[in-house]
């Protein structure tokens, strides 16, 4: 569970530390047009391009040409498999089944229809053949698949050792990376001598494409996702349809965690329909989306052709073991184990699906299960290491990954959290009655004299509200550093998000680990306080778009300035359907089809909440949760808590939602443009987009009544609207250059309760009421600054001097406090204020404590002096 | 602890970390008897005019401090700036090397033991594989030029100043005795523009940097409090810190404690047989409280604290006493 920074969730991963070293790798070779141009007409060149029709067609004729001609029998077999024709390319192929080769084909269409042993014969026969090490390569994976690990060693070594100068062909280069590549797994200084390999075989023939996806698969695997792109895109570049190279892509984009350009699932399955793998990432997406049996029903259609395929099958043990039917799970696991013997892929594959639904602890369970199977297995050990950090057990979490790491020191995953962990030798805990509060040290007395309360805050608010009570310490770790923060979230640096709960441990960025204006880290904290509280009441089984839409909830029911409110952006996206209902609004979290859709999903949850507890309270609300622990879902319980089936609940809040925001519905549009290329853009428009623009003109021309002008209009449009560029920020910089400052005061005023994170603007007005006299309300303006950039030493001072002023000991306590903390160059002069402070608050202990802290550092200081003389008892105050 | 440093040999630089820690344990090099106290301000060629008006503003508000705060006579505070053109008033002339070589030539045969020699240099440095040099109107002069031309001035007391990038090299060749180099780099590679300058001359023109309260600031408070902002700023927008302010003064920080720009001016307070039991007095007290200083360490911060409390209420009767009789609280 996350809170996103509204205005850019982007995932930039890092390349990996092994594969991406090559900062001067060369792409992987184009295939020359011309070749493929030349060859077009030809068996192998349409085969090439993915013109599987022709290719057969073509091999027909050279068939009937010369009936022995082998190259055209390969093609013909390969393109008959690459579209599910298994039946027809076994048809078609038998009369070369005794053909070394044709063979390794052959072999191919025979284990896709799972006839395994026949397809081990067949490699038998090949590794007679010109393909001989390739099909050793290929028998040694089924042999490993099968659990005969040794001898399937024995078999990869030999080709491995095998003489990369008399190797002939690409596919003998490519057999020879392909065994390197398996043997890394348990030597993976291996990984870069197939690498360097996948590269000479594809420079030997470009049009390999079935290289190239292999080559992606192994970059994939270790992270190196810019690189794995780059082979993937120059494959598709050429055949758009080769089914290796789609489910590698296919499998990228879900690394990546971004939405595939062009549907290659959609290719792949409209290429072969029963395509085993394909069909288990179809399931694994509706995984995702948290419908499980929608998952199964999909996943089987990967079993019509071969019955034993161990993707489905895992897909389908996955969808049962999330759906809470473990009888059924075991089965189907019992399924994927006959093909996957002495294996951890499957507990590793439903650990990772765990994971990604919240369910950290099944992780944990499934991930040490799977090591039960192959204790050597260095994904199985990094998933439980990193969920245990995930549930707060940093010990156990380190062996895990330090035992990974032995085993695969090229997962930057595990590399970057064993780091991670590494530096909280470097963190302060400081616990609370209900908190462990996980901070560097250096920030730790600052950041605590802000997160204390507020956690506690929180704590008390939606305990209360929910009822329901988070067993005590939650974990929380603020990361100073927002790269240690996206590494604690998701194991590489580049992620978007502000905050993660994973339960009852949260971890988040502290306020330096971003630019200064640009977010609350308090509306954080409490929005992910608000996921420890729906996490906990379900058992983690809440669907994302719930718990985050009442994150967002919740933040705005605290305060006013947080959760993001309404948006022109949110209204136009709304008003063109560019938003999901509420139905399926968890697909605008799980899948979302554009780039905005998440953070906007995530506020337009929140008013689904709004409208929930309108119709039935808190009880509502809390009776929803408590249907999700019970493995309700989302259809079940909205009927049953607030009676609304889905077209009910769509309708319902439509209704709803355009009633309570009838006047900006009228200010926004979306225009949609398709430029020349045939891409799609859209822009804001309508009337309070032509204000804004009137306002901009007119400041820009220093016209400031029709600025002012302008920017009124704007805000009677949209009153909510306070980013940067609204019409309160327009007004502010008129009134300012005609020095009124009551006038700009009065506008700032509206940018600080509507913007959560307007610091400078709160700084700004705090020292415009000052001046004005307004102590209370410059106070107000400070401190609201001072929270959002508690680390500003200089506006603590001035924070402290007001709140002296205006006699409000505590809020000088803690700003004096927070100097003390800061380190300031004059360390005898804050003890002393802070002393001070103390002392008028009543409390001489702390005061005399101070004082003399003050008086250590400058024994000659004279306020200090008096200050400690007064604190005596029998003495009187100077 | 203390590198006693002389000439090109062993020249102990220390950081603010090392200097504060040393200087507050370690007790202040005593002040010789003071003579005149000679001010240079130098800035160099800026390359735009922000940076000039910045320089400008800065040697302007320590000619004003030091001939109005420190009491330093007008006549001893020389200005020699990029362009001397534009305020005839004070500077003196223009920052040749020429003019420098004059002036500084002038001084360093002139002044005598009891005098005491400060150069501050506003100007960027550069370090083109020939040696450090500070960039100035016509010829550059390196660390080295400065080293020559300062080399008679054995005799008075010496603090150069430079505020600017690549400073570092200054450090090593100028230390000696009786001399405290402070540069605003510890390497010639950091050659970004500095933000040291201008929190050096707030702290000698203003009290933020009187840390230890008792009425002046030392060029040691003066170089911490300017080092402590600079490492702000940089820790506060969560960057790199392009500069490293560093001190050498052959007694970690001991002599710049004791340093002051301030004229020394003549006390009657010993004349008063009240006032000088209370001093002897209040002495005997300070020493008691350096030697339970000694011992802080070994102690918890409250027992420590309940050692310290008596003591500092004897101090602060003490000067409360000292203050009635006219005599001044400060030591």
């Amino acid at each position: 569970m996350t809170r996103l920074l509204a205005r850019a969730v982007t995932v930039a991963w890092l390349p990996s530390a092994l594969l991406a070293q090559g900062a001067g790798r060369a792409a992987t070779p184009m295939v020359p047009a011309a070749k493929i141009a030349a060859a077009a007409n030809t068996p192998a060149g349409a085969y090439a391009r993915g013109a599987y029709d022709d290719a057969v067609k073509f091999a027909d004729a050279a068939l009937a040409a010369d009936s022995n001609a082998t190259d055209a029998a390969n093609v013909l077999v390969r393109a008959l498999a690459d579209q599910g024709r298994f039946d027809d390319a076994l048809a078609r192929g038998a009369r070369f089944r005794a053909q070394p080769a044709v063979a390794l084909a052959i072999a191919g269409v025979l284990e896709g229809l799972g006839q395994l042993g026949e397809a081990d014969a067949a490699l038998a026969t090949a590794e007679r053949g010109p393909d001989s090490l390739r099909a050793t390569v290929e028998r040694a994976r089924l042999q490993r698949e099968r659990g005969a690990t040794d001898s399937a060693t024995l078999r990869l070594r030999r080709v491995a050792s095998a003489s990369i100068a008399s190797a002939r062909t690409a596919t003998d280069l490519g057999a020879i990376a392909a065994a390197n590549r398996m043997l890394g797994r348990d030597d993976p200084s291996r990984l870069r001598d197939a690498l360097r390999l996948y590269d000479q075989a594809i420079a030997r023939d470009p049009a390999r494409h079935d290289l190239r996806a292999e080559l992606a698969t192994m970059l994939l695997e270790k992270f190196n996702f810019p690189d794995a792109r780059s082979a993937l895109d120059a494959a598709l570049a050429i055949n758009p349809r080769e089914p290796r190279v789609l489910l590698a892509t296919v499998r990228l984009d879900n690394a990546e965690g971004q939405r595939p350009r062009g549907d290659p699932l959609g290719r792949l399955l409209a290429l072969d329909p029963a395509h085993p793998a394909g069909r288990a990432l179809a399931a694994r997406r509706l995984l995702d989306a948290e419908r499980y049996a929608d998952a199964e029903a999909e996943a089987r259609r990967g079993l019509v052709r071969d019955s034993t395929a161990p993707a489905p099958w895992v897909a389908i043990a996955a969808s049962r073991y999330l759906a809470g039917d473990s009888a059924n799970y075991r089965a189907a696991l019992e399924r994927a184990h006959r093909r996957l013997a002495r294996s951890a892929q499957a507990e590793v594959e439903i650990a990772e699906l765990a994971a990604r639904v919240r369910l950290y602890r099944n992780a944990v369970l499934s991930g040490r299960a799977g090591l039960a199977r192959d204790p050597r297995d260095a994904r199985a050990l990094a998933i439980v290491g990193v969920n245990e950090l995930r549930l707060g057990h940093v010990d156990s979490s380190r062996a895990a990954l330090t035992r990974a790491f032995a085993l695969d020191p090229f997962d930057p995953w595990v590399k970057n959290t064993l780091d991670l962990l590494d530096t909280f030798a470097g963190y302060a805990t400081v616990r609370t009655p209900h908190f462990a509060l996980v901070m560097e040290q250096g920030d730790a007395e600052v950041l605590a004299l802000y997160a204390e309360p507020l956690a506690e805050e929180a704590y008390a608010t939606l305990s209360a509200r929910y009822g329901w009570t988070p067993p005590a310490p939650v974990r929380m770790e603020f990361f100073r550093s927002h790269a240690d923060f996206s590494v604690r979230a998701v194991g590489l640096a580049g992620l978007g998000a502000l905050g993660v709960a994973f339960g009852n441990v949260v971890a988040l960025d502290a306020p330096p680990a971003r630019a200064r204006g640009e977010f609350n880290w308090e509306a954080v904290l409490w929005h992910e306080f608000a996921h420890v509280i729906t996490l906990g009441m379900t058992d983690n089984r809440v669907p994302r778009w719930v718990s985050e839409g009442l994150s967002v909830y919740e933040e705005r029911r605290a305060r006013p300035a947080w959760g993001g409110g309404i948006t022109p952006t949110l209204v136009a996206a709304y008003k063109v359907g560019r938003l999901r209902p509420p139905s399926v609004l968890n697909d605008g979290f799980v899948h979302p089809r554009y780039d905005e859709e998440v953070v906007l999903s995530y506020a337009l949850s929140a008013f689904v909440f709004e409208m929930l507890e309108e119709r039935k309270g808190i009880a509502g609300l809390r009776a929803l949760l408590a249907g999700y622990r019970d493995g309700g879902s989302t259809p079940q319980l909205m009927l049953r808590t607030f009676a609304l089936a889905p077209a009910e609940l769509d309708s319902t809040f439509d209704r709803w939602f355009r009633a309570k925001f009838a006047r900006e519905f009228q200010a926004v549009e979306l225009r949609t443009t398709v430029n020349g290329r045939g891409d799609t853009a859209v822009e804001a428009s309508g009337s309070l987009r032509s204000a804004l623009a009137e306002a901009a003109r007119a400041q820009r021309d220093q016209q400031w009544d029709a600025a002012i002008a302008a920017a009124n209009r704007a805000i009677a449009l949209f009153p909510a609207f306070a980013e940067q560029g609204s019409g309160y920020h327009y007004l502010v910089a008129a009134y300012t250059a005609r020095k009124d400052n009551a006038a700009a005061r009065q506008a700032l005023g509206k940018i600080a309760t509507l913007n959560e994170a307007a610091v400078d603007e709160n700084v700004v007005l705090g020292g415009l009421l000052a001046q004005a006299g307004d102590t209370l309300g410059a106070l107000g303006a400070w401190s609201r600054a001072a929270a959002l950039q508690p680390f500003d030493a200089p506006l603590q001072a001035q924070l402290a001097d007001l709140a002296r002023a205006a006699r409000n000991r505590p809020a000088e306590i803690r700003a004096r406090r927070a100097v003390v903390a800061l380190n300031p160059a004059d360390r005898a002069g804050a003890h002393y204020q802070l002393a001070r402070a103390y002392a008028s608050a009543g409390d001489t202990t702390l005061a005399r404590r101070e004082v003399l802290r003050a008086l250590d550092l400058a024994p000659s200081f004279e306020q200090a002096q008096e200050l400690l003389l007064s604190l005596q008892p029998t003495r009187k105050a100077p | 602890m203390v590198a006693a440093a002389t000439a090109g040999v062993g020249v102990r630089v220390s950081t603010l970390a090392v200097i504060v820690a040393a200087a507050l344990a370690a007790p202040a090099v005593p002040a010789r008897a003071q003579g005149a106290t000679h001010l240079v301000i130098i800035t160099g060629v800026s390359g735009e005019p922000r940076i000039a008006e910045a320089w400008q503003g800065q040697a302007l508000a320590l000619w004003t401090a030091a001939t109005t705060r420190f009491g330093i006579p007008a006549a001893q505070v020389t200005v020699l700036a990029e362009d001397s053109t534009k305020d005839r008033v004070h500077v003196a002339g223009r920052s040749t090397r020429a003019t420098i070589e004059r002036v500084l030539g002038a001084l360093a045969a002139k002044l005598t033991a009891d005098d005491r020699l400060v150069v501050v240099l506003f100007a960027h440095g550069s370090s083109l594989g020939d040696g450090v040099k500070v960039n100035l109107p016509g010829p550059d002069m390196s660390a080295d030029d400065f080293k020559k031309l300062l080399a008679p001035a054995t005799a008075p007391m010496v603090a150069f100043i430079h505020t600017g990038s690549a400073s570092a090299d200054f450090a090593p060749a100028l230390m000696g005795p009786r001399r405290i180099v402070i540069t605003a780099t510890k390497t010639a590679r950091e050659q970004n523009e500095t933000l040291f300058p201008g929190y050096f001359v707030q702290a000698l023109t203003t009290d933020v940097a009187d840390t230890d309260k008792d009425g002046r600031t030392s060029l040691l408070e003066a170089f911490a409090y300017a080092t402590h902002e600079v490492e702000r700023v940089f820790s506060q927008g969560n960057r790199l810190p392009t500069e490293h302010p560093q001190l050498a003064d052959g007694s970690d920080g001991g002599r710049a404690r004791s340093f002051y720009l301030t004229q020394a001016g003549g006390g009657s307070v010993a004349a008063n047989p009240v006032a000088a039991t209370l001093l002897r007095e209040r002495a005997e007290v300070q020493a008691r409280v350096d030697a339970l200083r000694a011992k802080k360490t070994d102690m918890s911060e409250d027992a420590y604290q309940r050692a310290l409390e008596p003591l500092m209420i004897e101090l602060a009767e003490k000067s409360r006493a000292l203050r009635a009789l006219g005599a001044g609280g400060k030591p």
